[in-house]
């Protein structure tokens, strides 16, 4: 077991991720039953997202160029590491980038990409959780329904998705910008979880289905009038896109 | 472990966030971000290869950051949200202020508890890489972020019970 000197230790090793198993789930029976604790983590990253939302993520493209002028100055200085220099800028060519500047190099409003930065890091803080997965549980759907459509002020029907062997665990409320957001979770036979991310945009647009992939995690975004559905797992692109189609079907 | 090559690769979108948080300023990152890929192939030769590249670039370039970049920043003085593109996106007001709000306070934070905060939430570190990173023990860090935190909540300072050293 780790020292941990106070709480606000706890919290923070919590929050990133830094906790043996046997801690973690010691601090969870610890959050269970304990509201405020829940509410004070949960304001610690939501304080935390916001600022990491306010840091813009650079394009490939960007990258690339800065990558290159640094190879560039370096063969030039040192002529002796012209070789390593250019075996860099090969190697770049086929290497996958960071996912979420596969949204930044197309146009788009920083509160999509807010979206998106909002669901995977949902979907990592709460897939992650055993007790605390969700909010509401499945033998309540029928009330996450009422009270998600009440809040979002859309229909929120849950997408029945067991024909993929997803069994649906349940939901909860989010914060999102100024609003609220929801996310709706599953579970596949061998317990990897799959989150559903819904909020409302300010910009009224439809979309085709944009893939990011980053750090283990598969994202399918898709925009339809006001409303923007990011569909998160741990899953290849190929075993997301048909539960994507019915996701869309159930709730366009 | 991948190589120098891909490694590098893979940690510049990282490098450049966290030298955002740095620099606060586009140009700038670009800069700081090439200065350090730079001076990472130069000293290639004394990267331990057992070891992640990622706080090893993200040494190199705190670094550079402190002797090249800092006092030109502290001598500006600007104001933080400047840079922070706050005016560019659709964030409500209420969002807007928020955001000011935990950016005075980041701004606010002690050097010493904001570096372990970033190198870990922003440049995705973990204790052990940002220990490295700062040359101070594993504790040391643990602590100082969890401060930074508590004070970026407005919350008093969690109190340290017994006696120990002060980190």
């Amino acid at each position: 077991m780790t020292d941990y000197r106070n709480i606000e230790e706890k919290i923070s090793a919590y929050l990133d991720n830094q906790m043996s198993e046997a801690d973690r789930a010691a601090f969870e029976v610890e959050m269970d039953g304990n509201p405020e604790l829940v509410a004070r983590i949960e304001r610690w990253s939501a304080t935390e997202q916001l600022f990491a939302s306010s840091i813009p993520t650079p394009s490939d493209a960007h990258l690339d160029a800065l990558l290159s002028a640094s190879t560039a100055a370096n063969t030039n200085r040192w002529p002796g590491l012209r070789i390593a220099a250019m075996l860099v800028v090969f190697a770049f060519g086929g290497v996958g980038g960071y996912g979420l500047s596969q949204f930044t190099t197309n146009p788009q409003t920083t509160i999509i990409v807010q979206a998106t930065m909002g669901a995977t890091n949902s979907h990592r803080v709460f897939a992650a959780e055993k007790r605390h997965a969700v909010e509401v549980t499945a033998d309540e759907t029928e009330h996450l329904q009422t009270w998600l459509a009440d809040r979002m002020g859309r229909e929120m029907t849950v997408p029945n998705l067991s024909a993929f062997g997803l069994t649906f665990l349940g939901g909860r409320m989010l914060p999102f910008d100024d609003r609220a957001a929801a996310q709706y979770m599953y579970e596949t036979a061998d317990g990897k979880r799959v989150t559903l991310f819904m909020t409302r945009l300010d910009q009224d647009e439809n979309t085709d289905v944009q893939v990011l992939e980053d750090q283990g995690l598969t994202s399918l975004r898709w925009q339809s009038g006001e409303w923007v559905f990011i569909l998160t797992a741990p899953l290849e692109q190929q075993q997301l896109a048909p539960m994507q189609v019915e996701v869309r079907d159930t709730l366009l | 472990m991948a190589t120098f090559d891909v490694q590098l690769k893979e940690s510049l979108p990282h490098l450049w966030r966290y030298g955002f948080s740095l620099t606060r300023a586009h140009h700038q990152t670009d800069d700081l971000v090439q200065d350090t890929v730079e001076r990472g192939i130069l000293k290639r030769s004394l990267w331990d290869a057992l070891h992640p590249l990622r706080p090893w670039l993200m040494k190199i370039e705190l670094n550079i950051f402190r002797d090249k970049y800092r006092a030109k920043a502290r001598a500006q003085e600007v104001a933080m949200e400047d840079d922070f593109d706050i005016g560019a996106d659709d964030r409500t007001i209420e969002a807007r202020s928020e955001l000011r709000a935990v950016m005075k306070r980041m701004n606010d934070l002690p050097d010493e508890q904001r570096q372990p905060l970033l190198l870990v939430s922003i440049g995705g570190l973990s204790y052990a890489q940002a220990a490295e990173v700062l040359d101070v023990p594993i504790g040391t860090i643990m602590s100082r972020i969890s401060r930074a935190r508590a004070f970026l909540n407005k919350e008093a300072a969690p109190q340290v019970p017994g006696i120990r050293s002060a980190t």
